[in-house]
């Protein structure tokens, strides 16, 4: 008995991978993966860009802690992530701030990491600045 | 490596092996190039789209925590590229009228290619998600469980968007004589869905 899977199935036989172009694409990933580096963590693994993200988040939490807590005058956090970021390597921080716009759970565990080795007193220096 | 499963292979290549991310490649490709294929109806479309898929889940691999299959995980990633190609391209395709006086196998060929465009037609003009378990469903003969991993959402949630597609081309088929088959069909691939209300499909 004729069903519906099957009936469609046939349907759509005129779109039928062909053997040889099948082949040809299999070649072309496989060239093409060559060239990438798979054993090359994403750039914001670094150490050194972690640095970056942590003190930007670290500067975050404490521009929020002192807008709520200490009533300060308004000022906008990109405003003040602007001063941090000029105490900074300037190239890179763009790059960290966009893998911060969009983390996974490396990132998170990545930045814990980092975070307990900032410089006590580059951090000192940033928060003074804010 | 080809008798390592999937799991061992992504944990290899993760660790840097490429001979193991190959294997992958070889064992997804074709079954992956004709999903995308029926998907898309455009080969050299499909093409882009599978090896941008591949590129992009070697380089994402990291990210990968096998919450789900490597298969679903890869076929998610395809189907949101060709989806964004498709909205970006909008295809169009001509449905041929059948021509007059050929011989009647000619004929009957020409009344077969009609329907299948036709269907074809309706299908691609199907809301995305009710596309996406229709295809799944159908091409991939797929359990609802690994359509739900695919589409990343609940097993039922797969299921009424499969049965929301049967329900539009019913509609669509019950308007036109000529697919009076096709609706029965369809009328029988429904009651096997509302039978087994409870039992995984």
């Amino acid at each position: 008995m004729k069903d519906f899977k099957s009936e469609l199935n046939r349907l759509y036989e005129n779109y039928q991978v062909d053997e040889v172009k099948n082949k040809r694409l299999e070649n072309k990933i496989l060239a093409g993966l060559e060239d990438l580096p798979i054993h090359k963590k994403p750039f914001y693994m670094e150490a050194k860009y972690m640095r970056i993200a942590s003190i930007f988040v670290m500067a975050l939490t404490y521009i929020i802690f002192k807008q709520v807590t200490k009533n300060t005058r308004p000022a906008s956090i990109t405003a003040k992530l602007e001063v941090v970021a000029e105490g900074l390597d300037v190239d890179i921080v763009a790059q960290t701030t966009l893998a911060l716009g969009a983390p996974d759970e490396a990132l998170y565990q990545n930045v814990y990491t980092q975070a307990q080795h900032i410089d006590y007193k580059e951090l000192k220096d940033i928060m003074e600045d804010i | 490596m080809k008798k390592l499963k999937d799991t061992e292979l992504v944990s290899l290549a993760k660790e840097g092996n490429k001979m193991a991310f190959s294997e992958l490649v070889t064992r997804h490709q074709k079954p992956l190039f004709q999903f995308i294929l029926r998907y898309m109806r455009n080969e050299n479309l499909a093409e882009d789209i599978v090896q941008d898929a591949f590129i992009r889940s070697f380089t994402k691999l990291h990210t990968f925590e096998g919450r789900s299959a490597f298969k679903s995980w890869l076929y998610r990633i395809a189907l949101n590229l060709a989806k964004n190609r498709l909205r970006r391209e909008k295809p169009t395709y001509n449905i041929d009228n059948v021509h007059i006086g050929q011989t009647a196998e000619a004929e009957s060929a020409l009344v077969y290619e009609a329907i299948q465009k036709r269907i074809q037609e309706e299908i691609s003009t199907l809301p995305d998600k009710q596309k996406e378990a229709l295809h799944l469903r159908v091409f991939e003969d797929l359990a609802f469980k690994e359509i739900a991993e695919i589409m990343d959402c609940p097993y039922d949630t797969a299921k009424a968007n499969y049965r929301h597609a049967l329900m539009k081309l019913k509609n669509v088929f019950g308007e036109d004589k000529g697919l009076r088959e096709w609706l029965n069909l369809i009328n029988r691939e429904l009651d096997i869905l509302e039978t087994n209300l409870g039992v995984e499909l």
